[in-house]
């Protein structure tokens, strides 16, 4: 079982971490997706 | 008394990672006129806070969650100020050029991924990277027990791993997940439910110039009757068919017996497997005796291991614990106060081993359940890693701010009679996280000689971080050399019996099960 290139999602210094291991880091582009309202959510969940 | 206006600032649908904020934070907060600042992402969680604080304005409360909202408590030049807050969220705040897409990321292939997202959105993207066949490691919690069990699942049927969730560390053919520390490779393969668990183990088999093959964190919940040990069963399979691993440590902060039993049957394992389910204490499952502490099952492989090591180690470890009889206080209340929850597990059963009447804000069947996780009842353990603390703010193995606050407020309680606290370092904390405990906590340790301050610094000679470990040697402190040493002192104290020490050590630690 090997970890010599590891995909990364999320907070950046985990990603520097496996960098100083010499890891072959593949860093993601991630942002969390637009929510809808809780409010609106509600009423979406009851209608549909 | 302070001065200064208080600002929000919405910058709308941009996001940056909980740690990154907490950076800019400190970094705004040292600009000429600031007073106070807060830098975040706009969470209904984090909205609370910043209104708890008196930091939260109109305008702030109109920001959604995916805004990053920008609180400030300042005076004189507020443009400059502001114009300073934006130039850091897009210099180096923010993530760096040449990232790649998902989809790209996972056709290019890896050995595996490391996920860090808020909990909601883990689903989609371990899917999609199991989908890819690339192993899994997920650090994020709040991830529902259902998406857990579904993705493990998934893994299992294409023969791939999901360490996490909530995997606190990982290591993997050397090479450190999460909050891991740097250890020397070596014959011991690891197996647990327990993050701060694996970097007791490791550096204390490190201490005894043991090394690690791997150290699978599978998340808290894998030995749980939820998950019932699916991850922990295809580990072990791994472990049992690696060269390298010549024994085998189990280790669980909280556990199923029904689904530890089976795991056990299943595997039927060949290799020597040593077992540590927090909270069980004495007993034996599968034949397999169940050591009570993470000490106790280090100084057990050392025996197996290497005999003349583990007389070596526990000649010193007496040693130790004839300097620490002579350290304990006397009456009050112990207090413990962790970024680790393993570590503040154990100490929740060796304290209610030793008959103190335990508190704490862990779902443990053997301890009572707090009121309120910010007033302490009789022998009191809190876990600053848990869920209701780490909503959108960074884990407190990054920043302990607010579990240093705590203690600070412990000192100054005539309840308090001693307190247990770890300092993690490693890989994930800050260079300087020795540095910034001490300014946190030093003066009020310094006020109070009386009281016994009692840290388990976790980490090796070999992490970064170590030689900073002088700064420590200034404070009155104590510094055991394990965590369960660190509640047998804490516990003595309060109980004001020096015995206790030695009883933990006999029954708990030096375990000849």
């Amino acid at each position: 079982m090997k970890a010599s290139k590891v995909i990364a999602v999320g907070v950046a210094v985990f990603a520097e971490s496996l960098r100083r291991q010499r890891v072959n880091v593949v860093e993601v582009e991630w942002t969390p997706p637009r929510e809808i309202e809780p409010d609106l959510k509600d009423i979406l969940d009851k209608i549909l | 008394m302070t001065v200064g206006k208080v600002v929000n600032i919405v910058v709308k649908g941009l996001y940056r990672d909980s740690v990154q904020l907490m950076e800019i934070t400190e970094r705004v907060k040292k600009l000429e006129g600031v007073h106070d600042a807060a830098i975040l992402m706009a969470s209904r969680g984090n909205k609370d806070f910043l209104r708890s604080v008196g930091l939260l304005t109109a305008e702030g409360e109109l920001a959604d969650p995916e805004d990053v909202l920008v609180a400030l408590k300042a005076e004189a030049d507020l443009d400059r100020i502001i114009g300073r807050v934006r130039e850091m969220l897009y210099e180096g705040g923010g993530p760096t050029t040449g990232l790649k897409t998902l989809e790209v990321a996972i056709r290019e292939g890896a050995d595996f991924a490391a996920i860090s997202v808020p909990g909601r959105y883990v689903a989609d993207i371990a899917s999609k990277i199991l989908e890819g066949g690339v192993n899994l490691f997920i650090f994020s919690d709040h991830v529902p027990i259902e998406v857990e069990v579904y993705l493990k699942k998934l893994a299992r049927m294409r023969g791939l791993l999901v360490l996490g969730p909530e995997a606190g560390t990982a290591i993997v053919d050397g090479v450190g997940f999460g909050f891991a520390n740097n250890v020397q490779r070596g014959p011991v393969g690891i197996v647990a439910s327990a993050g701060t668990g694996i970097q007791e183990l490791t550096t204390l088999l490190d201490a005894m110039g043991i090394g690690v093959s791997h150290a699978l964190g599978v998340g808290g919940r894998d030995l749980t009757g939820d998950v019932g040990g699916i991850m922990s069963e295809e580990s072990l399979k791994i472990l049992e068919k690696d060269s390298e691993t010549k024994v085998i440590a189990l280790l669980a902060k909280q556990s199923d017996r029904d689904a530890v039993r089976k795991v056990l049957t299943d595997i039927r394992p060949k290799k020597p497997i040593f077992l540590t389910l927090l909270g069980e204490g004495r007993s034996t499952l599968n034949d397999i005796p169940n050591i009570p502490t993470i000490h106790g099952l280090a100084l057990k492989i050392c025996s197996h291991l290497s005999p003349a090591e583990y007389r070596r180690q526990s000649e010193l470890l007496r040693e130790e614990a004839g300097r620490l009889r002579k350290a304990i206080s006397s009456g009050g209340h112990p207090r413990g106060f962790y970024c680790g929850g393993t570590l503040a597990t154990e100490t929740a059963y060796i304290w209610r081993w030793t008959g103190l009447r335990v508190y704490t804000n862990m779902k443990l069947p053997w301890a009572h359940s707090l009121r309120d996780s910010q007033t302490s009842q009789y022998a009191t353990v809190v876990d600053y890693g848990d869920e209701e603390f780490t909503e959108g703010r960074p884990h407190p193995i990054i920043d302990p701010t607010l579990r240093n606050q705590r203690i600070v407020s412990e000192l100054n309680s005539e309840e308090t009679s001693a307190i247990a606290m770890d300092l993690i370092i490693g890989y994930g904390p800050s260079e300087n996280i020795i540095e910034r405990t001490v300014k946190q906590i030093g003066e009020a340790v310094k006020s109070h000689p009386e009281k016994r301050v009692v840290v388990r610094v976790v980490g090796t000679p070999s992490d970064s971080q170590w030689s900073q470990l002088n700064l420590l040697e200034k404070l009155p402190i104590l510094r055991p050399v394990s965590n369960a040493l660190a509640a047998a002192v804490t516990a003595a104290s309060a109980l004001g019996e020096e015995g206790v020490i030695n009883n933990v050590l006999e029954e708990l630690v030096f375990f000849e099960g």
